[in-house]
């Protein structure tokens, strides 16, 4: 992993993403108790759009010149898939903004705050979004004020109070 | 001690159970993932019923 962290740095240092957070189900358990998951999610966003059809191109063209293989969307870096995704909406963009920097494995790296995570479940709201959203209430030291805002300003409030309702 | 207090017990046990296992160190809960796709990918493979949404089975190999 720690590899893993030192290659996507690497991408950072050299241009080809601009800025980066871990998401998805190793971003979750951070901060939850683990379950199973196969792949590391990166949100990225990229500096040069040189081609606008398909942006993640260079960074797979990367993993061809460095060797890693590539299973379907996932890169093999240092034997963790990664999947490198683009924010997908203004709530994803924002997240990425405000991603927290820590340390692992002695890199620095970077992950959503656990507000924006609570809300991307939210307005995701998969079967194991619930459940896990359900875990970061209980499991979560989360800050009241910025998930009230972040859910406010997404217009999520009303999934939050059916959430609550079905789960609490 | 009736149904309901061992129910309320129990549940209580697992929710401490699960909190502590939240507060590990991030290594940690790599080890134990690590340790749960070994587990699943092995359910999968003998339980042919089991169905999974996963698109990608491989047990990350990385060293700690």
């Amino acid at each position: 992993m720690k590899e893993t962290l030192i290659h996507i740095n690497k991408l950072v240092e050299s241009g080809f993403i601009e800025k980066y957070a871990i998401a998805g189900g190793i971003a979750h358990f951070y901060y939850i108790e683990p379950s199973v998951t196969f792949d590391l999610d990166l949100i990225v966003a990229i500096t040069r759009e040189n081609n606008p059809l398909a942006p993640l191109a260079e960074i797979y063209e990367w993993s061809k010149r460095n060797n890693f293989e590539t299973e379907g969307e996932h890169i093999l870096i240092s034997g963790v898939p990664v999947q490198f995704l683009l924010p997908y909406n203004e709530l994803v963009e924002e997240a990425l903004e405000k991603r927290r920097e820590i340390s692992l494995f002695g890199e620095v790296t970077y992950i959503l705050s656990p507000e924006y995570l609570m809300a991307i479940m939210l307005q995701t709201g998969r079967a194991s979004d619930r459940e896990r959203l359900s875990r970061f209430f209980s499991e979560v030291d989360f800050d009241n004020g910025i998930i009230e805002d972040v859910l406010t300003r997404f217009k999520l409030k009303d999934k939050l109070t059916d959430f609550r309702k079905a789960y609490e | 001690m009736n149904n309901s207090d061992y129910i309320s017990q129990l549940a209580k046990s697992k929710n401490s159970f699960h909190l502590r296992r939240a507060n590990v160190s991030f290594e940690e809960k790599l080890k134990v993932i690590i340790e749960l796709q070994k587990l699943d990918i092995e359910m999968s493979r003998t339980n042919r019923s089991r169905k999974t949404r996963n698109k990608i089975m491989k047990v990350w190999e990385i060293f700690f």
